[in-house]
């Protein structure tokens, strides 16, 4: 009888699963076929609009042309290096504010103030400062992904047990040992949502900064594409970087899986 | 028995914003190399304050703390201090770890220890893998492991059904009898104080002072045996009564 029902409760879940599968799927292609089918009798204008077949016609061009490869390869070093960047930075920085109480307490409200700023506004000041060129796009990216990142993982940071402290005091640890053997640990979960807010954000960062100065990369695809009034060329270029954005998100994911297994 | 500290005339407030809270006032008493004391009060009334105090872990306003020679602390709290990202055996030997003490040489005394408390299955586990009792069970093989000078226990035993509470304040008083120890216990369980502890020190409310010690004598029973006795409940009534009108 126990059986028979934990069988019947599986058997629901996978159904549940497969229906939610199914659905999205289904949504997915319906979407495309409708893109698809409104272009291919005018009834919307493809060269407006695009159409998914032309997306995958330009897409396999550029492939062959030999230039898509090279842009894709660009923003992900551009993404790599603002991510890293921004990660090492924003833990140092969270680390001595939680390690000097005072200086959280100074800062905290400049953090806010950039936080709220629109960054893309700093754009020009930046290409003045920086040059036209990749480290424009990378300090873009990281003015974009540093503030978020600092304050998620020094909130984690503040909320390690306090007892947990003391015992370590009690045990004669120094700070070092407390940090190292708790704090960090105790806040990996902080950590890892701020992996997950930096990748999402660097992207971001990073095409904005393509859009400002760069010569290629997925963001200069989509504005050259623009330039040209190659609507084709612009819907690549996005679906290349939700595809980039899903594979960099996934990669995040499986750290964090890694991590919770430890 | 020489007294290992001694504390004299040591008070202590605490300052939030506008406010100037007295917690302790006027404490005076000695612990000697092997005795256990129980402090016992109202919530709220300091006492774990006064364990933190003892062990350097928080400033005092005013007063002395003699000690009379170095002493390393076993610190046990009432909270779950695992942590949630060691196995069992590592949240073990966490206390040797920090305080750099040779473990290998421990791994023996580990392995007995987990066989003792029926956690030797359980040593490759998580902490949430433990009922609340054994999770308690950890802690204070970890506070055991580091072989302190003085065991500090704060209110280490209210997580635990009641059985497995007297069974384990039992363990505790053999153990640390049995090493000579010193141990101050932090509680608001008038029968726990009294069954495990030598002298009893009954604090009163907030700004709390020492109201009475009161030497417990057992007979040599151990905690179990002397709760059965006239005079266990002769110490509790007693102390219940100053409780009361402190």
């Amino acid at each position: 009888m126990v059986e028979q029902k934990y069988h019947d409760y599986l058997k629901k879940l996978k159904l549940e699963k497969i229906i939610i599968l199914l659905s999205q799927i289904s949504i997915t292609i319906l979407f495309l076929g409708l893109w698809e089918l409104l272009s291919y009798f005018h009834v919307i204008n493809s060269f407006i609009f695009s159409s998914p077949s032309m997306i995958i016609k330009t897409i396999i061009n550029l492939l062959l042309q030999g230039r898509l490869m090279t842009h894709i390869l660009i923003t992900l070093k551009e993404v790599f290096m603002a991510f890293s960047l921004g990660i090492m930075i924003s833990l140092g920085i969270a680390i001595m504010m939680y390690e000097v109480p005072l200086l959280a307490k100074i800062i905290e409200p400049f953090l806010t103030i950039i936080n709220s700023l629109p960054k893309v506004a700093l754009g020009p000041i930046i290409i003045i400062w920086f040059g036209a060129n990749e480290l424009s796009i990378i300090v873009m990216a990281l003015l974009i992904n540093l503030i978020v990142s600092v304050l998620t993982i020094y909130n984690g940071l503040k909320e390690v047990d306090a007892n947990q402290i003391l015992l370590l005091k009690s045990l004669g640890a120094s700070r070092y040992d407390i940090l190292t053997n708790l704090v960090l640990k105790s806040a990996r979960n902080a950590i890892i949502s701020s992996l997950k807010l930096n990748i999402s954000m660097t992207l971001i960062g990073v095409i904005m900064g393509e859009f400002l100065v760069s010569k290629s990369g997925i963001g200069y695809l989509i504005i050259y594409g623009t330039q040209i009034f190659n609507l084709n060329i612009v819907m690549s270029g996005i679906i290349l970087l939700c595809f980039i954005s899903i594979i960099l998100y996934q990669l995040i994911l499986l750290i964090e899986k890694k991590q919770i297994k430890k | 028995m020489n007294s290992i500290l001694e504390i004299q005339h040591l008070s202590k407030h605490y300052f939030i914003n506008k406010e100037i809270i007295e917690v302790l006032k006027d404490i005076n008493f000695k612990v000697k190399d092997d005795e256990i004391i129980a402090i016992v009060g109202a919530s709220g009334c300091g006492k774990s304050s006064l364990l933190s105090i003892i062990s350097n872990l928080l400033d005092y306003t005013d007063g002395k703390i003699i000690y009379r020679k170095p002493l390393t602390f076993g610190y046990m709290f009432q909270s779950d201090t695992l942590f949630p990202w060691l196995t069992v055996r590592d949240n073990c030997l966490l206390g040797l770890k920090i305080t750099k003490k040779d473990y290998p040489s421990k791994e023996k005394e580990l392995d007995s220890l987990l066989k003792k408390y029926h956690l030797d299955a359980f040593k490759d586990k998580y902490p949430h893998n433990l009922s609340g009792g054994m999770r308690q069970r950890v802690q204070l093989i970890r506070t055991i492991l580091i072989n302190p000078d003085i065991l500090l226990l704060d209110e280490p035993f209210s997580a635990l059904d009641y059985q497995t509470h007297l069974y384990i304040a039992d363990d505790v008083y053999k153990l640390v009898k049995s090493n000579k120890k010193a141990m101050i216990i932090v509680t608001h369980d008038i029968e726990e104080a009294v069954s495990i502890a030598d002298k009893v020190i009954v604090l009163s409310n907030r700004p709390s002072s020492i109201i009475k010690e009161i030497a417990i004598n057992k007979h040599n029973l151990n905690p179990l045996q002397f709760r059965k006795t006239e005079k266990f409940l002769e110490y509790t009534n007693e102390i219940w009564e100053l409780m009361n009108n402190g």
